[in-house]
């Protein structure tokens, strides 16, 4: 039982070779459509013609397409991504000491969505008024609409400037994880409408489905039933919807990093477009690739936890 | 002869719809259609506004005059200045224009586009349908933010620039939805009697298929628009999206961040309100929209 | 028999009851482990609210079966469901009263349904065990629930307790069942377990709700046993169905109950010999099996069940049916 369980996971890593493969080849020839001259972008304007062509041919922009390509795939394998223009470092040390605080964000964000969602829609399943309902459906539509980086913004500005509550500001030397509540809450706010759809749904299902109905007639508690059945089967679908949206986590965790100045992935990439740093995007756009894909795994596999049947199924 | 062969493809689409709406319980769908008469008064107002604009405000959105500047409200500035001493309602007005039309314009291309290739993509069979979904598969494992930054980065700021990015990632859930529905309708009777009638694929896939899977896709796009008014406003907030001196909320907002400590909030609030506002109409008609589907299904 | 005389007396109740509806008899009958008197529910049909189920009267002893007959939408889903507290969304209770063992479960006084009565007084098999057991749970943990919700055993006790449970219901390898989740078990197994878990509790009132309905005709006959069973022990059953041949085999007395009223009730024999009511007859005669056999065997409804085979045939018949039930559901589960 054990050893076919993490067959299936070995299985499932190996699938994720070509996904990966795919989205490197994919930012690859998008990012060659870029019109400029990297060689100008990375010595600025005034450099010299002869320092512009030895640039060029030391990073093989000479070569055929096809060569860059494979030598972009060989080092991509290799772990190295190349040296950001701006910052004049290895772009894989750029990103693993970023990388950290972008997943906490994400991780948290995830976290309080869930806080967030739970108790709401246990309310409008268990309520059965209409006006519940619409109300939270109104919340919901509200939330959806509010632009994050205004959250952010608000809450940044009353908790942590004029109550104090939370540190300000980018995070030097290690990881403030109380840095990083304020923006996982302004990225939960945005993404919490969803969650709270789906599982209202899966809860209305649930409550009114004929196991709950025989839990009762059992001679369960009502919240025996509600937690350890409604709400259990429930579960299964924010789960689901957590993974299918975590393109939605990445990109508010993006917005946030920028509005908080936390030196994450997400303020890296914008920095870097900014800066016209091609190195560092080309090797954003495919690790952001790579951990949309690791949550799509951990989220079949955590699926896989909950329900027996697609662990058969899988 | 095509005349006669019309016949049973006609009665048969006749049926569907006939079946369609004696399914429908009149009750639920007056409910339906009230959200949906909601949405629309208020979005068709911020619209006819936006689109009114020169009639609603005499100043240009980008006129600058220091000497007015960081004015409260007034009869002459009804929302205020900025610090530049712009007129905030003429700024609100006029900068929903780009906001709005690349918000709707990034959500039609897209709901075309993927509509028709999850059309496609369900109805035929062989190799051209499974590069549509791995093409689909690879930019959905992009966060959808990342991938429309990194092609702003490519094609450069503007809103063409955004129009083309939104549209290039958006139009994977329209093809999924589509392809889903195409392969439900793919085995009812009157697509299979168009088929076996000899009609070309084309004929049928645009005649019968595609009008009665749309409805799905055009609930998303409800949403969809929120999605995308969200991003434009956040590049811009950025410095990414529409290059000034283009009024545009995002902008606007930015402008008045600096404000917030010194407890100055219209500036940014004003623009927030106005896309809560958009998002609130725009979630009543997809709900009520979805609603009348869901009834006639 | 004491149970036609006793039965005989409910046939001559009833109708005194019914007769006068605006007074019901409102004082208990310790007699009786279930009561429904006059019992009102209205559905919204179309925006309207209309009577369902129309001034419905049951009594059922401990230890006696009951069989409730209707055609599908009828109301005697419906009429469970309301003695178990489980109103469908747009259904509402109106009037009457509906006691368990003499405590008032819903009446004027408790429009709200009292759930206490929910698993130790009344419990109920339903009809899809597919879908009343939770799909992500083991079943053995679905027993234990019941058990540990009423009794305060510990977790070993309790698990036990359910083991226990699956063997009186006739589950082969309760222990290693124990752990398997649902979609594993076949729909005969799966409908043991819900029969366990619903007499987890030691129910004084059970009803079922066409519980054999969904499985095929050998394993149809080990369920009806299982009921026998439980009825022996003392519990009342309450028995819905359809089928006049299920109530044959298992039941003392019945009520037909067409658009939401009872038109017949008496003893089995009483009712397939000499049926009353128009509606009774045509059931009666839609089944034609039951028509010839039924007069000469009914002479006594216990043992005709088990007399109307070759004991001994059906014995060995019935051990091989479990076998291949076993293997079905061992192969399910690889």
């Amino acid at each position: 039982m054990g050893d076919s369980k993490w067959l299936y996971i070995l299985k499932r890593l190996l699938l994720l070779i070509p996904t990966v493969w795919g989205c490197a080849t994919l930012t690859f020839f998008l990012l060659k459509l870029t019109p400029g001259d990297p060689a100008v972008q990375a010595l600025g304007p005034k450099a010299s013609k002869q320092a512009l062509a030895a640039l060029r041919e030391s990073w093989g922009l000479n070569d055929p397409l096809w060569q860059q390509y494979l030598r972009f795939l060989g080092d991509l394998c290799t772990g190295n991504l190349g040296t950001s223009y701006s910052a004049k470092a290895p772009v894989a040390e750029l990103i693993a000491t970023r990388l950290p605080v972008t997943l906490i964000i994400m991780v948290l964000a995830a976290l309080f969505a869930v806080l967030i969602a739970l108790p709401l829609s246990i309310w409008v399943a268990t309520s059965g008024s209409r006006w519940v309902g619409e109300f939270v459906r109104i919340l919901n539509a509200v939330a959806q609409g509010f632009p994050t980086f205004f959250l952010g913004a608000l809450l940044l500005q009353f908790f942590a400037i004029q109550l104090g509550w939370f540190p300000i500001g980018s995070v030097s030397g290690g990881v403030d994880v109380a840095a990083l509540v304020l923006p996982s809450i302004a990225v939960a706010v945005a993404i919490a409408p969803i969650l709270i759809r789906s599982l209202t749904q899966s809860l209305k299902d649930s409550v009114s489905s004929e196991y709950v109905n025989f839990g009762k007639a059992k001679g369960l508690s009502y919240a025996k039933v509600l937690f350890g059945y409604a709400l259990r089967n429930g579960s299964m679908s924010a789960v689901s919807v957590l993974g299918i949206q975590v393109g939605f986590l990445v990109g508010g965790t993006l917005v946030v990093e920028n509005v908080f100045a936390v030196p994450g992935l997400g303020q890296l990439l914008m920095d870097s477009v900014m800066k016209r740093d091609f190195p560092v995007v080309q090797s954003l756009t495919v690790i952001f690739g790579i951990i949309v894909v690791l949550v799509y795994l951990i989220t079949d596999l955590a699926y896989g936890a909950l329900d027996p049947r697609a662990a058969k199924r899988g | 002869m095509p005349e006669s062969k019309q016949i049973p493809v006609a009665q048969a689409s006749k049926d569907y719809a006939k079946i369609k709406l004696t399914g429908s319980k009149p009750r639920k769908r007056i409910h339906a259609n009230v959200e949906i008469v909601i949405g629309c008064v208020l979005l068709g107002i911020i619209a006819l506004m936006i689109i009114a604009a020169p009639l609603l405000t005499p100043y240009d959105p980008t006129h600058q005059s220091l000497r007015e500047a960081m004015l409260g409200f007034s009869s002459d500035h009804p929302l205020g200045t900025d610090q530049f001493g712009r007129d905030i309602w003429a700024r609100l007005l006029y900068g929903g224009r780009i906001d709005l039309f690349v918000a709707v314009m990034a959500v039609f291309t897209p709901l075309v586009i993927g509509t028709i290739l999850g059309a496609i993509a369900g109805y035929f069979d062989g190799p051209v349908p499974v590069v549509i979904m791995r093409l689909a598969d690879l930019v959905s494992s992009f966060p959808f933010y990342v991938l429309v930054i990194v092609l702003v980065f490519v094609l450069g700021n503007g809103g063409t620039s955004i129009f083309i990015a939104i549209s290039a990632v958006s139009w994977v859930p329209y093809t999924r939805i589509s392809r889903g529905e195409t392969l439900v309708l793919r085995d009812r009777e009157f697509i299979a009697s168009c088929k076996t009638s000899g009609f070309s694929d084309g004929w049928v896939l645009f005649r019968h298929v595609i009008p009665n899977i749309a409805s799905q896709g055009i609930v998303y796009a409800m949403s969809d628009i929120v999605i995308n008014l969200g991003i434009i406003v956040t590049l811009s907030y950025f410095g990414l999206g529409i290059v000034p001196p283009t009024p545009d909320w995002g902008q606007m907002m930015n402008d008045g961040q600096q404000f917030l400590s010194a407890g100055i909030y219209s500036l940014t609030v004003i623009p927030t309100i106005v896309i809560v506002l958009i998002s609130l109409a725009l979630s009543f008609i997809g709900d009520g929209l979805a609603n009348v589907l869901k009834v006639r299904r | 028999m004491t149970t036609a005389a006793n039965t005989a007396n409910t046939a001559t109740a009833t109708p005194a009851a019914t007769a006068n509806p605006e007074t019901p008899e409102t004082r208990s009958d310790p007699e009786y482990a279930l009561e429904i008197v006059d019992l009102c529910i209205d559905v919204d049909k179309h925006g309207e609210r209309v009577p369902a189920v129309k001034n419905l009267t049951i009594r059922v002893k401990a230890g006696e079966s009951h069989g409730l007959v209707g055609e599908s939408g009828s109301g005697k889903s419906l009429t469970l469901r309301a003695v178990m507290g489980l109103f469908a969304k747009g259904a509402y209770y109106r009037s009457g009263y509906i006691r368990i063992c003499g405590h008032e479960v819903l009446g004027p006084d408790t429009p709200d349904y009292d759930p206490s009565m929910r698993g130790k007084g009344v419990s109920m098999v339903f009809q899809e065990p597919a879908v009343a057991l939770n799909p992500i749970m083991k079943v053995g943990w679905q027993i234990v629930d019941a058990v540990r919700e009423q009794e305060h055993l510990s977790r070993a006790e309790a698990k036990a307790r359910a083991i226990e449970l699956m063997t009186s219901v006739g589950i082969t390898n309760p222990e290693d069942r124990f752990d398997a989740y649902p979609f594993e078990l076949s729909g005969g197994m799966r409908q043991r377990v819900m029969i366990a878990a619903a007499i987890a509790c030691k129910p004084k009132v059970l009803l079922c709700d066409e519980p054999t309905t969904a499985l095929d005709v050998t394993i149809q006959e080990q369920i009806l046993e299982i009921f026998r069973d439980i009825a022996k022990s003392g519990t009342a059953l309450l028995y819905v169905t359809h089928d006049l041949a299920v109530v044959s085999q298992l039941c003392e007395t019945l009520s037909v109950i067409y658009h939401g009223a009872i038109v017949e009730e008496g003893t089995l024999r009483r009712v397939f010999d000499d049926p009353q009511d128009d509606y009774t007859r045509q059931l009666l005669s839609s089944t034609p099996y039951l028509k010839g056999s039924m007069k000469a065997a009914k002479a006594s409804t216990k043992q005709a069940a088990g007399n109307g085979r070759a004991t001994a045939q059906s014995e060995t018949a019935r051990s091989q049916t479990a076998q291949s039930e076993t293997a079905q559901s061992e192969a399910k589960g690889e």
